[in-house]
């Protein structure tokens, strides 16, 4: 006798879930708190070497490279959901099929996040530029973001049971009050354990990008004395582990919703 | 045309739950149920047997229109269900499907708490609201209200799978239908379970009109006051069940029993 995957009910599962839950969680806090640490005195040897305060590491880094990825994926967050729900409930199959392959693919790009238009010399001095720098930035960063929150979450929601859709049809309920009622509730959870990777991952590869290409900085005021040596290669091997470590996270965590869901 | 009227009109009549006439349903062009007339008895259990692919599961679908919903079909002929052709362009597909009641041969829990698998759909159709009395009432038809008075806040997951088949009964008996369709409702359960949930449909049709899809001859013999007999999509017999499992009037039917009963 087979059992539905979703009656399936194992402690181990939900303890895999909590784990899965508080090491994302632990990684964050870490990370911010090593950012900040790095940030200060990075900042104060940037302001040794260059007698500025107001460049990157000037400032406490980690908070406001955390702020800004929490403000790029609110943003983010609606026009991501709603591609999601397009995508898994509404779109035809040829469509289906072509575009969850492409979100595939580019979210497969370790740079694809605030990375490769910041490389762009004409983003870089827009941006350094302009009077509203941080909200271009964090504009420019939702805009990035959407298609990665998007695919995270139409994987998210095919992970779940379709049999769902298929009871709620028989059953004469709307297509629109079965997925504000029943879909987007349940995978709520881990809708919002994806976004929380995805803002701390979008956070380290911005990280990474600019301080591989040392690159001006969007947060804040435009002068920049990137700290050398030690410092340096430390921020670097801290955000590649970083950027390793939470998509091996993303990657386990839909695993296991997958698993579930099957 | 005004032959057929007539004839429908003649049939059609108060003991008539559902009457179909030269029904033909197509997946993909391929004609899966051809030119069925079954006129279901209102109040009465009716079994329709037939090997796998002979279309059961379609009739079922066809009948509150959910083939649409599952592929790509084309359905031509008529429906009548209180007087009105299912198959009109106007036919509130909502209204249809509170009415006509599907259950699948597995059982599907939302996964949720029992109450709120009862009130989900309840509340969507605005059916009561005095939800906590409805919910009542529900398991109690669906037998199901003394093991789980007090357990309504438990997930639907946690139940065995008898006790889900039948809260899933119990949640289509929430929306107060007319008729209830069951596609093999009892296969995927062990005896014990399957002895309780054929006990639940006998005690059904006292108010509903139950059309069940059965693969097991037996069960079909023991349950339903009707049976119509399938074969690559055609109705070969219908009609009384004792008289059909005792005296087949078509061989296909006589060869048919006697494969399946031993």
């Amino acid at each position: 006798m087979n059992r539905p995957a979703y009656t399936k009910h194992s402690p181990w599962r939900f303890a895999l879930q909590a784990t899965t839950l508080c090491l994302a969680i632990l990684l964050l806090l870490t990370s911010a708190f090593i950012l900040y640490r790095l940030g200060s005195s990075a900042g104060r040897l940037a302001g040794l070497q260059t007698g500025k305060s107001a460049s990157l590491f000037a400032q406490p880094v980690g908070r406001h490279v955390l702020v800004q990825g929490a403000l790029t994926s609110l943003l983010a967050f609606a026009p991501g959901i709603l591609l999601a729900i397009y995508l898994s409930s509404y779109a035809g199959k040829a469509i289906k099929k072509n575009a969850q392959n492409l979100l595939h693919y580019l979210s497969r790009l370790p740079v694809l996040v605030l990375g490769l238009p910041l490389l762009l010399p004409e983003w870089a001095a827009t941006l350094q530029t302009a009077s509203g720098s941080n909200s271009a930035a964090i504009s420019l960063g939702a805009l990035l973001f959407v298609p990665l929150l998007g695919h995270q979450t139409a994987r998210i929601i095919g992970a779940l049971p379709s049999g769902l859709g298929q009871v709620s049809t028989t059953l004469g309920v709307s297509r629109r009050y079965a997925i504000t009622h029943m879909l987007i509730p349940m995978a709520a959870p881990a809708i919002t354990l994806a976004s929380l990777v995805l803002i701390v991952r979008a956070a380290g590869e911005f990280f990474l990008i600019t301080a591989l290409f040392r690159l001006p900085s969007v947060v804040g005021p435009a002068t920049v004395a990137m700290p050398a040596g030690l410092t340096t290669i430390t921020i670097l091997a801290a955000a590649l582990l970083w950027v390793t470590l939470l998509n091996g996270l993303t990657e386990l965590l839909l695993k296991v919703l997958h698993h579930a869901g099957k | 045309m005004q032959e057929n009227n007539t004839r429908q009109s003649e049939e059609y009549n108060s003991a008539t739950a559902v009457l179909c006439s030269a029904l033909n349903v197509d997946f993909h062009g391929i004609r899966v149920l051809s030119n069925i007339h079954i006129a279901f008895r209102r109040n009465a259990i009716t079994s329709l047997i037939g090997e796998e692919g002979s279309g059961k599961t379609t009739l079922l679908r066809a009948i509150n229109r959910s083939n649409e919903e599952f592929a790509a079909s084309d359905t031509s002929g008529t429906v009548y269900f209180n007087g009105s052709n299912l198959y009109a362009p106007a036919t509130d597909l909502a209204a249809l499907r509170r009415k006509i009641a599907y259950i699948f041969p597995e059982p599907r829990p939302f996964p949720v708490s029992v109450y709120a698998n009862i009130s989900w759909a309840a509340r969507f159709h605005k059916m009561s609201s005095d939800l906590d009395r409805l919910v009542e009432e529900s398991l109690k038809e669906g037998g199901l209200w003394d093991e789980l008075k007090d357990k309504l806040r438990r997930p639907a997951s946690t139940l065995s799978p008898g006790q889900q088949q039948r809260l899933c009964i119990a949640r289509a008996l929430a929306l107060k239908p007319e008729i209830i369709l069951m596609d093999e409702p009892a296969s995927s359960l062990d005896a014990l379970s399957a002895g309780r949930v054929e006990s639940l449909i006998r005690q059904l049709k006292t108010s509903y009109t139950v059309i069940v899809a059965n693969r097991s001859v037996q069960r079909a013999s023991r349950i339903s006051d009707y049976c119509a007999f399938l074969q690559d999509g055609s109705t070969v017999e219908f009609g009384d069940t004792g008289d059909l499992f005792l005296n087949p009037k078509d061989p296909r039917t006589e060869q048919f029993l006697s494969r399946s009963m031993h």
